[in-house]
């Protein structure tokens, strides 16, 4: 049973991780550049949870859940004030411009969340209620399932409007050749711009759903953009399915590999593992190898 | 529908600093196939990537009367230019039926309506809508991405090299459905090296050398 629990957490824990990298492969794909401030867009989420609670009448069963539509709305149009002030004005300029100008809306953002809410590690409230379930002789969590089960309506979702519909093929086609969609009338600055409020809408979400369990800090943007860069590395540049199966394993070695030997040890045994794709399947377990046309 | 539909005057592009495209005017009319013949590095690319919008130029381009100079690339497709690269350049990871409805800028009923078009003109894909672009063959994509052009419904279709690589039976195939499409009413601008191609549907051939227009005859010995 403690291993049921165990796969519960790290499913849940991997199901976050995989949100923040969605959104951030979102926005890289359109963009084909980093948005270092994605990681203060699970922040805000977070913090957009904490704020929206006061509003909500005590001893709701569901509060969590309620907040969701909120934190979405809040952190979509951060996405949209990201891409309008880190990306827009400088994507004509050479990539590192939009690392530079993402990683100082990053700060601002993360510096104004302690502003205002302070430095200590906050909690939002929790999505379906506190406990467990009794469920086959197991204890589940509830905080555990709920993460699951909205991350999978969440991706459902995203999945449904890229492979159903006209806007979801429009995305696929800027990030496989954005001239190319370009020259058949697509608007690319609109797809851009609906991918930062999209891949920031989900790091939003994925605030929310950590929260409450692992408590949420201004300064807590720097470990998870770095999450949400390795698991797309480990699943494969670009790649929806790949970031997805990469935060998952994060989330295997954070929780399964440390409940059976040390944090540190766990730790170092995922960097080990986060090299040996680079040295044997550098394009990640999802991905293209590169060709280049001599 | 007749008169000019897409006029080009004094267009000039450089590249680096030096001149890829110099003082080039061309008139191609409603339901006329104009060909621009050279060979490679004459500016043929150049040139259509400075009409749809996608290479800084000097001078001006009219769409059926309407000066389009100043417009994004997105502008032009919208008003009625469309453009087939060299290379077909199909966006591999869409489907056929994705590659083809992803074109379209109408609603939901008329993009099906676009697409069995499509379909009757290039059978070939037709029984093929779920197979990813980058599973058909040189031929294929060339009519997939022809097919891409006329999801738009444009005014003018600027095609870059439509033969290059293709066997001669699918390029016939290619040129059968281009001038299908003249005799619809589109007027239609085609960049090419391979005379033999275009010598069947071209109305008008334009020599291009160096960028420039030119009255001698191409150099023969370097098109195919």
């Amino acid at each position: 049973m403690l291993l049921t629990q165990i796969a519960l957490n790290a499913l849940a824990l991997g199901s976050a991780y995989a949100l923040v990298a969605i959104g951030f492969v979102l926005v890289l794909n359109a963009t084909t550049a980093v948005n270092f401030a994605h990681g203060e867009g699970v922040v805000a989420g977070g913090f957009a949870a904490v704020a929206l609670a006061i509003l909500l009448p005590p001893d709701i069963p569901i509060p969590g859940l309620l907040l969701l539509p909120g934190v979405l709305l809040v952190t979509a149009l951060l996405g949209l004030a990201i891409g309008a002030l880190a990306y827009l004005p400088i994507r004509k300029r050479p990539p590192i411009s939009v690392f530079v100008s993402t990683i100082a809306v990053g700060i601002i953002i993360a510096n104004g969340l302690n502003a205002t809410f302070g430095a200590a590690p906050r909690t939002a409230p929790p999505l379906i209620g506190v406990g467990t379930i009794e469920f086959l002789g197991a204890s589940l969590s509830r905080q555990s399932l709920a993460i699951i089960g909205i991350t999978a309506v969440l991706m459902s979702g995203l999945a449904m409007v890229l492979q159903r519909t006209q806007l979801g093929r429009q995305f696929r086609a800027c990030a496989q050749d954005p001239e190319m969609a370009r020259a058949l009338g697509i608007r690319l600055t609109r797809i851009t711009m609906i991918s930062f409020a999209l891949g920031t809408a989900f790091a939003g979400a994925a605030g929310l759903l950590l929260a409450h369990q692992f408590f949420i800090s201004p300064s807590d943007g720097g470990t998870l953009i770095l999450k949400a860069y390795i698991a797309v590395v480990i699943g494969g540049w670009g790649s929806l399915r790949g970031a997805a199966a990469g935060a998952m394993l994060i989330a295997f070695f954070e929780v399964g590999v440390a409940t059976f030997s040390s944090q540190p040890l766990a730790e170092g045994l995922l960097y080990i593992a986060v090299l040996l794709v680079l040295f044997f399947r550098p394009q990640g377990l999802f991905g293209e190898p590169q060709q280049v046309r001599v | 529908m007749t008169g000019i539909a897409l006029h080009i005057r004094n267009l000039s592009v450089t590249h680096g600093g030096v001149a890829a495209i110099h003082d080039v005017s061309i008139s191609v009319l409603a339901g006329e196939t104009a060909v621009l013949l050279g060979a490679n590095g004459a500016g043929k690319s150049s040139l259509l990537r400075a009409v749809i919008g996608l290479a800084s130029s000097t001078g001006s381009v009219s769409l059926g009367g309407t000066d389009i100079s100043q417009c994004t690339t997105e502008d032009r497709v919208r008003l009625g230019l469309a453009w087939v690269p060299e290379g077909r350049r199909v966006f591999p990871g869409l489907t056929v039926a994705e590659n083809l409805l992803v074109a379209s800028l109408s609603r939901h009923a008329e993009r099906q309506r676009k697409l069995e078009e499509v379909f009757s003109l290039f059978p070939q894909l037709a029984g093929r809508p779920s197979d990813h672009a980058w599973q058909l063959s040189g031929g294929q994509q060339q009519m997939l991405a022809i097919g891409r052009a006329i999801m738009a419904k444009p005014m003018v279709y600027l095609l870059d090299e439509p033969s290059l690589g293709l066997a001669p039976a699918v390029a016939e195939s290619v040129a059968i459905a281009l001038q299908q499409l003249a005799s619809g009413g589109a007027a239609i601008l085609i960049g090419e090296q391979n005379a033999g191609f275009v010598r069947s549907i071209a109305d008008k051939t334009i020599m291009l050398r160096n960028g420039q227009i030119t009255t001698a005859p191409a150099d023969q010995g370097q098109l195919t």
